[in-house]
């Protein structure tokens, strides 16, 4: 893919030349979070405390048409790329389209600079930056960003912006390469073969004793799609994030539930990242951002767990 | 271009309201724009401001300019739906999923195994098979219920013999009116020969299970015997996720699948 240079001192100005909502990661004490730019903004460190899916997929929302404004997300890094691609695919591809999903956002990704302690995307063969799927990926580098174009879009938005944009040097990409391949580095473990097929969860028991069905790792798991339709009046529809740990999730009127327990609706999940997933959707439903472990109320290392599931 | 906007029904009139037992109703409606359907396919039935639930219809895909379906009182959607009257407009979204495989009955013997409400989707599949009966080596029902009084369609059994259906009937209890046979459903398979070529199932969870078991004692194949699953179908179209059966979505991979499809699924009659 075609590469650029820009500077430090530059990509301010590239970010206000961005037409309409730009959302931008801020670094906080130890996280960062979401933005509306204009703000302080940081490229750096790791991935976001809450995925970007919110800004593609409204946590609430009444399903009409409506006027949208332009958006563009600045900073998603390769775990959170990975998650939106995953929903594209869930709400895009098949016999019916969700009209709602939004699938226009233009995506300026940026490489992970440092590791978040719970991150295990490696585990899973993956790498901490983005190689498909964005407009523009930025990559830090001394004195500035390497930007590679990764769609026409992309293409149209360096074109418009050209005096900020400079050739790059050779160095610059050996200094990427390098960049990246230390970061990969830091990433402790060798890459586990896990297809879910298997899931003996005797394996995992008091891990899933540990689980009070918040649902927290559903809803800040950048990949998880599940939701509940409501009527309201004038047979309009608004739809709101479910979550498949809820107890309740799957049971029909009559009152047969299929995953009342909760070791059943646990194991769903696993399955539903690691087999239904590529069977459905051909890609696997989870990337390694480790945000579940972080909002785990039980305490659970997802990470551990999986671990724990390949072990002979 | 205007939006495609799936969770969008299509309104329609409630035309006329059916007491079929104490707490099953037929519905007929009239939907404002006209929607086909395969038998075996499924609808969303919207209340507004209420929600909405998942009915297979009851009546053929052959009659065009209306609608039936077969509704439990079982929760909060369908209590709302039986305190409808007529003249009431409500919601349709649909057809969803697939619809029973009838290219795969044709030339053989059909066996239909269903229980209670169960009958619904059976019922416009009957029509279906009626309709095209030359095609068909031999129909078979044999329909339980809890009893007599909880059998639905009532009148209508005889118009199918007529038709040359062969029927056989059970309720679990009966009374001293009913000359027909008492047990659950699956006591009738032992009072007809079959040539076990394919069954259709639909019915209760625990009839499902046992009228599968039973037909593959008999020497029915897994893959031959047609069930029609229940989940819990919200957004019909393979998003919202409640529906899942492993990696199937009901909604849009079934809601009828063979049994060899779904046999080493964990939680399938529940």
């Amino acid at each position: 893919m075609e590469t650029k240079f820009i500077s430090k001192d530059k990509i301010k100005q590239f970010i206000d030349n961005l037409e309409g909502d730009v959302f931008i990661p801020q670094e906080k004490e130890d996280f960062f979070s979401w933005q509306k730019y204009p703000c302080n903004f940081s490229l750096r460190g790791f991935r976001t405390i809450l995925p970007p899916k919110f800004f593609f997929y409204s946590p609430q929302e009444v399903l009409k048409e409506k006027e949208i404004v332009k958006r563009t997300v600045v900073g998603i890094k390769a775990c959170d790329l990975k998650g939106v691609l995953f929903l594209k695919k869930v709400f895009k591809e098949g016999d019916f389209v969700d009209p709602f999903f939004r699938d226009d956002i233009l995506i300026i990704s940026s490489d992970c600079t440092e590791l978040h302690k719970n991150c295990f995307c490696s585990l899973l063969g993956d790498n901490p930056y983005p190689e498909k799927g964005f407009d523009l990926n930025l990559s830090e580098v001394k004195d500035g960003f390497i930007v590679e174009i990764g769609s026409d879009r992309g293409k149209k938005l360096v074109e418009e912006n050209e005096g900020l944009f400079s050739s790059v040097e050779p160095e610059g990409l050996e200094e990427r390469k390098q960049r990246r391949d230390a970061l990969r580095k830091e990433i402790k473990g060798e890459k586990i073969d896990f297809d879910g097929k298997e899931v003996k969860s005797e394996k995992i028991t008091d891990e899933i004793k540990k689980c009070v069905s918040c649902t927290a790792c559903t809803i800040v798991c950048p990949s998880c799609f599940c939701f509940l339709l409501d009527e309201k009046s004038d047979f309009e529809k608004i739809r709101f994030w479910d979550s498949c740990q809820y107890p309740g999730y799957a049971r029909v009127a009559g009152g047969a539930n299929p995953r009342k327990e909760l070791d059943k609706r646990f194991i769903h999940r696993v399955k539903c990242k690691f087999e239904y997933s590529p069977e459905r959707f051909g890609s696997r439903g989870c990337f390694g951002c480790g945000r579940c472990i972080s909002g785990c109320l039980g305490g659970i290392n997802f990470k551990d767990v999986l671990l724990r599931l390949v072990e002979k | 271009m205007p939006m495609v906007n799936p969770y969008k029904p299509v309104k329609a009139k409630l035309k006329k309201i059916v007491d079929e037992t104490p707490n099953i109703k037929t519905f007929t409606l009239v939907l404002e724009e006209q929607m086909e359907f395969k038998t075996g396919q499924f609808v969303q039935f919207t209340v507004p401001e209420v929600g909405e639930a998942p009915f297979t219809p009851s009546s053929s895909p052959y009659v065009k300019d209306q609608m039936e379906i077969t509704i439990m009182s079982a929760g909060r959607v369908t209590e709302a739906i039986h305190s409808l009257k007529e003249g009431d407009t409500v919601g349709i979204r649909g057809p969803l999923g697939k619809g029973y495989p009838l290219e795969e009955f044709k030339g053989k013997e059909v066996l239909i195994l269903g229980g209670g409400v169960g009958m619904a989707p059976l019922r416009s599949l009957l029509l279906t098979l009626i309709a095209q009966k030359k095609d068909f080596k031999r129909i078979l029902l044999l329909y339980g219920a809890k009893t007599p009084q909880d059998i639905i369609y009532k009148g209508q059994f005889a118009d199918w013999r007529k038709e040359g259906v062969e029927i056989h009937r059970s309720v679990d209890n009966g009374d001293e009116d009913w000359k027909e046979k008492v047990g659950v459903v699956t006591v009738l398979l032992d009072d007809v020969k079959l040539g076990k070529e394919v069954v259709i199932i639909c019915g209760p969870p625990i009839m499902m299970k046992f009228g599968t078991l039973s037909v593959l004692e008999m020497g029915y194949k897994p893959e031959n015997i047609y069930l029609s699953m229940e989940k819990n179908m919200s957004c019909g179209i393979g998003k919202c996720g409640h529906c899942a059966l492993g990696h199937y979505f009901v909604c849009k991979d079934g809601p009828v699948f063979k049994y060899s499809e779904i046999k080493d699924i964990e939680g399938i009659w529940d």
